[in-house]
């Protein structure tokens, strides 16, 4: 008997496994009359003044020598002159050779010949499209590659240094040559050998070579620059070798610079800008009359009723020189900490990860587009006073580039008091509660 | 040590959801279809519950266990299959459900006492729509659905007294328990829009409650006749919500259900079964919004039952029945009507002289449900299995 009831609860074990893996088919109707309650989806506008209670823009985030590009411009829509100064690195201090009897050895001993700058330009961007005259010169003013502007070398704490004149001038001429973006990318400029020698010593920190551009109207942004150095061994005269050496330090002055003021958000450029603002909904919504004709209002805003919330932007035309000639990648992040700003925490993209893509037309030729950004979650959050960690909201926004700096450009945006002030697009929607028949 | 094995196995069974599966689109009527807490054996014949020779258990029926004099556990699964349609619509049933869970021991020979989990109603439906919203002057597509989820169930302790050869009676007391989550979510089609829209949630849980009492007579007036009825008294059944939800408490007036069986041995491995039950509905839906009661719900059944062999340890009975069921609750203007025919039979791992030690019970019942608007055609096999021994 033990056995037959052993094998019975073998049995219904199996048999309860069995029934409890068989799919559940929830019976469902398509009877919109069974659903119990009645939910109405509406949009909302919001203007300016009736979810911002603060506004401000904020530069220098970032400096050129972040960038990892250079700049030229002359006279760039009337105004933009930029110059790119680059440092090299020590060259290699020996190299290998055979000697006459084919046996490799160390050089450390060899003469360097003279070399050659060569520049890799960006030639989608470059403007215009003929050719431009670019110049290279030495630097004989020391510099420091994070802090060097227009007007000063070095503009570190307790060290400003002027530029002999103002945009690295005095510097010493190495040459120039013709760039024509519709015949090649690439420029090759020749450097002699006693500026090679006089870069070759790492702790002058006024060695370094200023790239320019000497036709008006001009801008160009280089990629990459390479010196190549032609050494003569001891052991070998007849041969000749190339260094290559890539740079080591590059940044690019310019002026002049942005109005610090602008009228509206200004986002991105090199030092990045962003565009702060402190929100704050309204706890109920009396209007517009559109709204109330299909809702009861007062309508209590809640975190549940917002399906979505966009920030609604126009675009503008702040400064043409730094108008974007490609896509910008705007971010927005909720700001952890608005009182230690500009240097707060942020919380995590509201935007996502690559950020949203605003092409360059629309700060140019379109001018007074509208782009809408979500902030569902941060509006969410805002409204409910804690975010789903029970943390408390933030209600502070930066508007900012995904990466800073990410162009020499910058994307503007008309600011408030004007109709194409921003704007805050909530998609709610309002149902009685649910309830047990 | 065996018992104390079983016990563990019941109360794991115990925590097993009855009622939380769906098995029909009745459930969206009122509080939900009512789930028979019925075992194999009572279905085979077309049975309501009280009445039957054999002893069983079966949650609310505390007569059914009469001499069932060693400990027992049991318990039921029932996989559903079927096909509705309502309108336009047509969809597959397709549920399991635990409606029967029991444990009971003898404390004499004459007297038992139980432990009894089991389905009251079931909540478990669903409802879709397609909609739009206009945004940015765009019609953006959505899908409007409605689900509810969860049931109302019944946990009884009960106790069965032979008062005479011929006589017993029996009582049980417990509660009503069980949750329902009733959730509306609106979703946007995404694709239409260039920024992605949260789904709009709405939703609500309730926790059951509310007492029960049951008295069963069980009467032999003849060696081959058993008459026995049951009265269900209920008291309120009480929906609180819980958590966050914002919907309101509710309560339901429950009635008086009355059931009444009997079987009858025509000859040794011969007999007939018939059972009736009726209930009151009218004031449970004094409070619905948009649902009426049926008012008086009575459902009729009888069957057949033959030992025709005996195969591996005991008999193998061969069950035939019918059985035409008032639903108490509407979904639209018709009274909703069940009615099944069933076939049953069993099978028996183990027996001490007349004592199933061991053993599964089997009904498979094809029925239709007729609402008006709504039409189902399903087939539901019960599967119960009993353990019993010290």
């Amino acid at each position: 008997m033990r056995k037959a009831t052993n094998a019975a609860l073998a049995a219904a074990g199996a048999g309860l496994a069995l029934v409890a893996g068989c799919q559940e088919l929830v019976p469902t109707a398509t009877d919109a009359s069974l659903i119990p309650i009645n939910p109405i989806t509406v949009e909302v506008l919001l203007e300016f003044d009736d979810f911002v209670s603060d506004f401000d823009v904020i530069g220098g985030f970032g400096s050129p020598a972040d960038l990892g590009r250079g700049l030229v411009a002359r006279k760039f829509k009337g105004t933009l002159d930029a110059r790119t100064l680059i440092r090299f690195g020590a060259f290699q201090s020996r190299i290998t050779v055979q000697d006459s009897l084919g046996v490799s050895r160390q050089d450390s001993a060899f003469t360097a010949l003279g070399g050659q700058l060569v520049i890799v330009f960006d030639s989608i961007n470059a403007i215009p499209d003929g050719p431009v005259t670019l110049t290279a010169a030495a630097t004989s003013t020391p510099w420091d590659r994070r802090t060097a502007t227009w007007d000063l070398a070095i503009d570190s704490a307790g060290d400003r240094t002027p530029w002999p004149t103002p945009g690295a001038g005095s510097s010493k001429p190495l040459g120039s040559v013709l760039f024509d973006r519709s015949v090649n990318d690439t420029v090759v400029i020749a450097v002699d050998s006693a500026t090679i020698a006089a870069w070759s010593d790492t702790t002058n920190l006024s060695r370094g070579v200023m790239i320019d551009v000497t036709d008006a109207g001009a801008r160009l942004e280089f990629t990459s620059v390479a010196l190549k150095v032609d050494v003569r061994p001891s052991i070998h005269l007849d041969t000749i070798v190339s260094l290559t050496g890539a740079a080591s330090e590059r940044t690019f002055i310019f002026q002049p610079s942005p109005d610090p003021d602008p009228p509206g958000l200004r986002v991105g450029g090199t030092p990045a800008w962003r565009s702060i603002m402190r929100l704050g909904l309204p706890a109920t919504l009396t209007g517009p009359p559109a709204l109330c004709a299909l809702v009861s209002c007062p309508l209590a805003i809640t975190a549940e009723r917002i399906n979505q919330a966009e920030l609604v932007l126009t675009t503008s035309l702040d400064d043409p020189a730094f108008a974007p000639l490609s896509a910008v990648l705007v971010d927005i992040r909720p700001v952890l900490a608005p009182e230690l700003l500009p240097k707060s925490p942020l919380g995590q993209t509201l935007v996502g990860a690559l950020g949203q893509a605003v092409a360059p037309e629309f700060f140019d030729t379109e001018t007074g587009t509208t782009v809408s950004f979500p902030v569902t979650v941060f509006i969410q959050d805002l409204v409910r006073g804690v975010t789903r960690l029970d943390a408390p909201a933030p209600n502070t926004i930066s508007v900012m580039t995904t990466f800073e700096p990410l162009l020499v450009g910058f994307a503007s945006f008309q600011g408030p008091g004007g109709p194409g002030a921003p704007m805050l697009r909530l998609i709610l929607t309002v149902s009685d509660n649910v309830q047990i028949p | 040590m065996r018992l104390r094995r079983y016990t563990l196995v019941a109360f794991a069974l115990l925590t097993l959801p009855a009622g939380a599966f769906a098995q029909t689109l009745l459930n969206a009527g009122g509080i939900g279809a009512p789930i028979e807490p019925l075992n194999a054996r009572v279905r085979g014949v077309g049975g309501v519950g009280p009445g039957r020779f054999d002893a069983m258990l079966l949650p609310g029926e505390p007569g059914a266990a009469i001499d069932l004099v060693v400990p027992t556990i049991t318990f039921s699964m029932q996989p559903v299959w079927g096909a509705y349609s309502i309108g336009d619509s047509r969809g597959d049933l397709r549920a399991t459900r635990f409606p029967v869970v029991g444990l009971s021991y003898p404390l004499s020979i004459n007297s038992v006492v139980m432990l009894t989990f089991g389905g009251v109603f079931d909540q478990r439906w669903a409802v879709t729509q397609n909609s739009e919203a206009v945004i940015g002057g765009r019609n953006v597509p959505a899908e409007d659905r409605f689900v509810s989820d969860g049931g109302v169930s019944a946990l009884r302790v009960g106790w069965v007294q032979r008062l005479t050869a011929d006589f017993g009676v029996g009582v049980s007391v417990g509660t009503y328990t069980g949750q329902v989550t009733r959730t509306f979510t609106r979703s946007f089609d995404t694709l239409a829009v260039a920024n992605p829209i949260t789904d709009f949630t709405e939703q609500g849980r309730w926790q059951f409650s509310g007492p029960l009492a049951t008295v069963s007579g069980v009467w032999d007036p003849l060696d081959v006749v058993r008459v026995a009825a049951t009265i269900a008294w209920s008291g309120d059944l009480k929906a609180e919500p819980v958590d966050i939800t914002k919907g309101v408490a509710r309560t339901f007036d429950m009635p008086l259900q009355v059931r009444i069986g009997a079987s009858g041995l025509l000859r040794p491995g011969l007999s007939l079964h018939a059972g009736f039950s009726t209930a009151d509905w009218s004031s449970t839906g004094k409070g619905f919004d948009d649902v009426s009661t049926t008012g008086r719900a009575t459902s009729v059944g009888f069957g057949i039952e033959w030992e025709f062999a005996h195969f591996w340890a005991g008999p193998l009975p061969l069950r035939l029945g019918y059985r035409r069921t008032d639903l108490p609750f509407r979904l639209g203007e018709a009274d909703p009507v069940e009615t099944v025919f069933s076939v049953g039979w069993s099978f028996t791992l183990a027996q001490l002289e007349t004592i199933t030690l061991a053993g599964f019970d089997f009904a498979m019942e094809f029925g239709n449900r007729d609402a008006g608007v709504l039409s189902e055609d399903f087939r539901r096999l019960t599967v119960t299995f009993s353990l019993a021994g010290g």
